[in-house]
């Protein structure tokens, strides 16, 4: 990503300065927060409480939720100042008080012995008074800030340099809950929700390893997001792992919402529509494919993890696949392929038949379909480019509604498009058919951006057909291969075990074989699809 | 090479042009010409096509009748089809076309110039049959309507299917076997025909169609012998049936055998028939492996079984017999291609006696044997 346009740098530090300008306390600092995000990254803090406060006040501006409160400690050989700051809303004020305030006011008055002179402070606090398990330290506004932001509790010490940081983060996130968009029948039943912390302890929970290695790395300049990067040492390719950090360290980014955001600059720079990382909300998901050798992203807010490298056959597999016998899961598999393709092809095949080709058709079936087609106004192609826009339109809003709407929503669309519409003359019924088995064909990819891949490629194909029949399709359908044969994740062939031809791969790609061979096979995916 | 994916898509599409038959056609856009007639007639060639009705076959029925003729004269077929455009609301496309129905009296006068059309078109598939109507006019025959199916055509068709197959009498011609049969000398062409059984004006109505009893009927009947590629005459219905034995075609079908003084029936299937070729004391001889499964419907001891197997097998000798014999000595019109057997077995000979066949044909000798398996002797 370039630097930010400088208009809007401008803009941004005009309106810092209205806000700076306002409190005439820190009107001293306005020309130090000319560059806001840079200027007090390195700075170290004051030895007086007070200053550090007013600079904290001036980099935050006057946010109402900042809570900022000294206390005088006291005991029988002196008294201390400090200062404790949080801001309201993400920290827990029930830890501040019981805990922290309270583990403070009481060490401190019970102390049995004075400030040894030799000793700064900083040590006699680090030593005597925070007696708590979650506490770290710095000396610069950087981290403060960040830790500040993040939830945690700040306490400046008069007469130190230093200052510490309580971990005080209010637990108030979602609970964790059934998958939404990969949904399985069988095995684990969890999905990740949007707090960090949460979703590597689910990972963490379903691999007990001591080579498991998680790395944090904060992207967003402005918004300062946690992202992790999860792989097994020895499992995974140390050229992939190494790869992913590079790339991740190269994200050049303002703010992160998502982990579609982060996918977005880890990928190959290729035009394309398919996903080359793969996403999942399933932990389960993200520890197979661990163990396969990938390596994995998580974001913080975002429940959606991210697998890379992925191959263009992981669209079409769930993880359920694995929990059933082979035969099954190769049939269900089968199915799963039969409605990619049909997803794909069928309303161009339908187009290319009744358009140029109608003699390919049985007798019986033209008949039929001459009877149905007989007194339609629209063209054929109009026809199923209408219909099949009104479905993704009822599916589009069938996502965006509220919950409360959904009965009536399935109610008109089933009325308007299954009743009347073919009652009234409008649309063949036929032409309804195929278009539900589209629809329905495309509902079973088990990936969702995958379908919606589908969705988008279905217009290419059906442009082919009107223009050129069965040959359109041939060229549009070359194209396409041409395009994902060119596609590369983390320099992994998409299409592969197909291209390049793999013979081992096949065992786990149209049919699944047993599970101990794939387990076998399965050591490491870069061993296994060279790149 | 720096556009090489480019190229290589370039080309493969440049190849791919030439493969395509593409060509922008509605199915609504056309009128769906199902079955097709051809007579004699003054001018030339009469062309009656029976066209479909889309409009009743759609999702609301209606009364009017799913097909319509329209018939024209002119010299050659393609005048008369193109003629028929005056009739017609939509393009007529024949590519559908599920039966060619030759009038008799065409038939007689010889069929070779029609059926270059069917050839040599661009519209058209090879894969219609093709039948005589017997004793009748072409545009007759499609004018009748059926019962059981919708569209006349398709109802022929599958009678000639199911006739074929069932009992015997059906033979399934395309275009392509009827090129073999004429281009290639001295084999002679056979097809099966079609006759209306009943009063043909009431065939035409809706009526006939809304009862039990149609007073009319469509039947596929005896098989029509030509000679070169004029029809010479008609066989009987146990000569067709005889044929059909040789032809190998039947699946199912019924033979009578007399047994104290009682007719029984046999119920024949599975059967085959080999033609093959010798020359023996230097006398063409042609043999006939017939092979089959029977069931008898009545119980008979151990003892009578060889009885009982050379009656049946005497039964289907005697069809075969007739149809060679009205074949060799009536008609003199090779329709079970033996000359095809001889010049497989012994391409010399074939040679010697290619140019006199017509002469030859008659004389060759028919041997017979049978390979009968009775099944169910006994009650189930």
């Amino acid at each position: 990503m370039a630097k930010p346009p400088k208009k809007k740098e401008t803009k941004e530090n005009e309106q810092h300065k209205k806000y700076t300008q306002s409190n005439s306390d820190t009107e001293k600092l306005v020309q130090m927060s000319e560059e806001p995000e840079v200027s007090y990254l390195n700075k170290p803090l004051y030895e007086n409480i007070d200053d550090t406060i007013a600079y904290i006040k001036a980099i935050q501006g006057n946010c109402f939720d900042l809570v900022i409160r000294s206390i005088h400690l006291e005991n029988a050989w002196g008294k201390q100042r400090i200062a404790i700051i949080y801001i309201s809303g993400i920290s827990d004020k029930n830890i501040i008080d019981e805990s922290i305030l309270h583990t403070i006011t009481n060490n401190y008055r019970k102390i049995s012995k004075p400030l040894n002179t030799n000793d700064s402070v900083f040590d006699f606090f680090n030593n005597f008074i925070m007696t708590l398990s979650s506490v770290r330290n710095t000396d610069e506004f950087g981290e403060l800030i960040i830790t500040l932001l993040n939830g945690d509790a700040i306490i400046l010490v008069e007469g130190s340099q230093k200052c510490f940081l309580v971990d005080s983060k209010i637990k108030n996130e979602r609970a964790i809950e059934a998958p939404k968009a990969q949904v399985s029948v069988k095995g684990g039943n969890e999905a990740f929700n949007e707090s960090l912390s949460t979703n590597i302890c689910l990972i963490r929970r379903r691999i007990r390893n001591s080579h498991f290695r998680i790395e944090k790395y904060i992207l967003g300049k402005k918004s300062n997001t946690s992202v992790v990067v999860m792989y097994i040492k020895g499992v995974a390719d140390e050229g992939l792992v190494e790869e992913v950090k590079t790339r991740i360290e190269g994200i050049d980014v303002e703010n992160i919402l998502d982990s579609e955001y982060v996918s977005f600059y880890l990928r190959e720079k290729q035009w394309t529509m398919f996903q080359t990382i793969f996403s999942t909300e399933r932990p389960d998901s993200v520890v197979a494919s661990l163990f396969e050798g990938r390596v994995a992203i998580l974001v913080d807010g975002s429940p959606f993890a991210l697998v890379a490298p992925m191959l263009f056959v992981q669209g079409l597999q769930s993880l359920e696949d694995y929990y059933m016998k082979g035969y099954i899961a190769s049939f269900v598999r089968f199915t799963r392929i039969v409605a990619f393709f049909l997803g794909l092809y069928l309303p161009a095949i339908y187009i290319s038949l009744i358009y140029f080709h109608s003699e390919l058709l049985p007798i019986n079936l033209l008949l039929s379909i001459a009877g149905q087609r007989y007194a339609i106004p629209f063209p054929g192609f109009l026809e199923i480019l209408l219909i099949m826009f009104f479905f993704d339109l009822l599916r589009e809003s069938g996502t965006r509604m509220p919950t409360s709407l959904g009965s009536s929503l399935s109610f008109l669309g089933a009325i308007i498009i299954g009743e009347s519409a073919v009652q009234a003359g409008l649309f063949s019924s036929i032409i309804v058919i195929v278009v539900t088995i589209t629809a329905i064909c495309s509902l079973t990819i088990p990936d969702y951006f995958l379908n919606l891949t589908l969705t988008v490629l279905r217009y290419f194909f059906w442009g082919a057909a009107v223009i050129g029949g069965f040959y359109g399709v041939t060229l549009a359908s070359i194209a396409l291969l041409t395009h994902l044969c060119s596609l590369r994740s983390f320099g992994f062939n998409y299409l592969s075990p197909y291209t390049p031809f793999c013979a081992s791969g096949m065992q786990d790609s149209l049919i699944r074989t047993r599970i101990d061979k794939i387990f076998r096979r399965k050591k490491n995916i870069s061993a296994e699809y060279p790149h | 090479m720096k556009h090489r994916k480019i190229y290589i898509l370039f080309l493969i599409g440049f190849v791919l042009l030439f493969l395509s038959g593409c060509r922008k056609l509605d199915v609504s856009d056309y009128t769906t010409v199902i079955a097709m007639g051809i007579d004699k007639s003054e001018k030339g060639v009469k062309v009656s096509v029976q066209a479909v009705n889309d409009f009743v076959l759609g999702s609301k029925p209606s009364q009017s009748s799913p097909v319509v003729v329209f018939a024209e004269e002119a010299a050659s077929i393609y005048e008369a089809f193109v003629k028929l455009s005056n009739y017609s609301v939509n393009k007529l496309y024949i590519f559908h076309i599920q039966c060619l129905i030759i009038g008799s009296e065409l038939a007689q006068e010889g069929i070779e110039k029609h059926i270059k059309f069917f050839v040599f078109h661009w519209e058209t598939q090879h894969n219609f049959n093709i039948v005589v109507a017997q004793d009748e006019k072409a545009e007759d025959i499609l004018k009748m309507r059926s019962v059981l199916e919708n569209i006349p055509a398709v109802a022929v068709e599958s009678k000639l299917e199911n006739a074929e197959k069932i009992y015997g009498m059906g033979k399934i011609t395309f275009i392509d076997e009827i090129v073999t049969y004429l281009y290639q000398p001295n084999t002679c062409l056979s097809l099966s025909s079609i006759a209306i059984v009943g009063d043909k004006e009431k065939g035409k109505d809706n009526e006939s169609t809304q009862t039990t009893d149609p007073k009319m009927r469509l039947k596929v009947s005896t098989i029509a012998v030509f000679k070169n590629d004029k029809m010479v005459g008609w066989l009987s219905e146990e000569e067709s049936l005889g044929f059909s034995h040789i032809f190998d075609k039947i699946e199912i079908s019924v033979l009578h055998i007399m047994h104290n003084n009682e007719k029984l029936y046999i119920g024949v299937k599975n059967t085959s028939c080999k033609i093959s070729f010798a020359l023996i004391n230097n006398e063409p001889t042609i043999t006939l492996k017939h092979k089959m499964n029977v069931s008898v419907s009545e119980q008979f001891g151990p003892n009578e079984m060889d009885m009982l197997m050379e009656k049946i097998n005497e039964d289907v000798k005697r069809l075969m017999e007739m149809a060679v014999d009205v074949a060799q000595n009536k008609y003199n019109a090779d329709i079970f291609a033996f000359c095809e057997a001889i010049h497989r077995a012994n391409p010399k000979y074939y040679q010697s006696i290619k140019e006199n066949y017509d002469a030859i044909f008659p004389t060759i000798k028919v041997k017979y044997q049978f390979n009968t398996t009775i099944d169910r002797t006994r009650l189930k």
